[in-house]
């Protein structure tokens, strides 16, 4: 609850907006990690917003975004003029293999029947899109690289020290061909935003979601489908394409993901994000600079906090207020945000207004 | 062996372990038995396992020759375009069997 109220504070506080009329919370495990329910009224209280309306949304680690994407209907309808949206987990009070089962719990059946991970099926597709695109170990080892690259300068970032690919080829292994620093680190963390009514220098110009089949075997054609068609609603709503986007905050839960996810969301053809990354495209001084903040990997990974997370650097990279990684120049920033093993997933455009 | 798997008339498609209703259009799937041959897609071996497991688990998808593909566990080592045969074991869950 610290967090959530640490995040919520500092997101009033950051904003012009004295009252909140709702507000709603985001978390993936707290029943069972953090041994508390009823977030809502729980940060109603000790925020001092007793009686506003309060709700919690649940979207395994789509959390943070789906509860935006909320919070933007509510103040797009007219119901609510200002919405304090807040993300968080507390994932590190428990052993690993614990918090392991508990977020494998968002597999199918039969999947968590064989005893598979997370990691387990990130290392399956991970295998299919080196075989088919000509992706090596080494480049992909390029992806928890820049990561690390960028999250040493964030001052926010849960690991701040830079790795080498020799470093990430040397990791222990966790599921054929992926490694300990290929995955995404189990971190406590919160973030928090206010959406209103009001115009501000930013603005939500897009949001989109889509799911896919819950099991990786009943899922058919290249990437996720989830992503594909809430990239495709994000950008019919904003009305702009992907020629549009100047960065990305894309869900490198695993390092293949980021390749991945920067061809569903447009960014890249099937098959090319590999190349970009060889070719620095997708660095911080690149055209199209993925993950400055470090990304899940180094930034960390509280699951309901994520998609409020990459909101958050796209708002300040978009004000200029990325102290130590701020891009020069830049207009519109996307966010891509994976529930479940990408079977539910939110696109979000934000644009300097 | 033989599988059981559902198949949707409506989309062609074809789905195992077998389900009551196609996910993509609603409708009720027709049941079938079907050989568990095909290919391996893409497999792993996982090292880190939750609670109750044992390392390591070796895992393949099989994309079955009748259609539609089966994850299944496996006691021998894989290879991407290996050709496999699929039985269902008492829990319900798959196992990848060796073809000579």
């Amino acid at each position: 609850m610290a967090l959530l109220e640490d995040a919520a504070s500092l997101a009033l506080e950051n904003s012009d907006i004295p009252d909140v009329d709702a507000i709603i919370v985001g978390s993936q495990t707290s029943d069972e990690l953090a041994k508390v329910a009823n977030l809502g009224t729980r940060l109603a209280d000790v925020l001092g917003l007793s009686g506003v309306a309060a709700w919690r949304v649940e979207n395994s680690s789509g959390s943070g975004s789906a509860l935006l994407e909320a919070a933007t209907l509510a103040v797009r309808s007219g119901h609510y003029s200002n919405v304090l949206a807040v993300g968080g987990e507390k994932m590190t009070d428990k052993p690993t293999p614990v918090t392991a089962k508990v977020l494998g719990r968002v597999l199918a059946d039969t999947e968590i029947a064989l005893g598979l991970t997370m990691p387990s099926l990130g290392a399956m597709v991970a295998r299919m899109y080196m075989e088919r695109y000509g992706l090596s170990r080494e480049t992909l080892a390029m992806v928890p690289v820049k990561a690390h690259a960028n999250g040493a300068r964030n001052p926010l970032a849960h690991f701040r020290k830079e790795v080498d690919v020799g470093n990430v080829l040397s990791s222990p292994m966790v599921a054929d061909p992926l490694r300990v620093f290929d995955c995404a680190p189990i971190s406590d963390g919160a973030a928090a935003v206010v959406v209103t009514s009001q115009r501000t220098d930013v603005e939500i110009a897009g949001v989109g979601h889509g799911t896919d089949r819950i099991a990786l075997a009943d899922r058919r054609g290249n990437g996720l489908r989830a992503t594909q068609l809430a990239a495709a609603m994000a950008y019919k709503d904003a009305g702009l394409t992907p020629e549009d986007v100047d960065f990305a905050e894309l869900h490198d839960a695993f390092s293949i993901l980021e390749i991945i996810d920067s061809e569903d969301v447009g960014l890249f053809p099937r098959g090319e994000g590999w190349k970009a990354l060889e070719a620095g495209t997708t660095g911080r001084d690149g055209e199209m600079p993925i993950n400055v903040s470090g990304g899940l990997k180094s930034r960390g990974h509280p699951v309901g906090a994520t998609g409020l997370a990459q909101v958050a650097e796209v708002v300040w990279q978009l004000r200029g207020q990325a102290e130590g990684r701020q891009l020069d120049d830049v207009k519109v920033g996307l966010t891509q945000n994976i529930g479940g093993f990408g079977s539910n997933n939110l696109v979000t455009i934000m644009r300097r207004v | 062996m033989s599988l059981e798997v559902s198949k949707c008339d409506s989309c062609e498609e074809v789905l195992a372990p077998p389900r009551l209703k196609c996910p993509e259009c609603r409708k009720e799937m027709r049941m079938e038995e079907v050989s568990g041959v095909g290919e391996i897609v893409t497999h792993t071996t996982v090292h880190v396992v939750p609670e109750g497991f044992s390392a390591p688990i070796m895992v393949g998808l099989v994309r079955l020759d009748a259609g539609g593909q089966v994850l299944a566990r496996s006691d021998f080592e894989l290879e991407t375009g290996m050709r496999v045969d699929v039985e269902e074991l008492e829990d319900g869950t798959h196992r990848i069997l060796r073809i000579d």
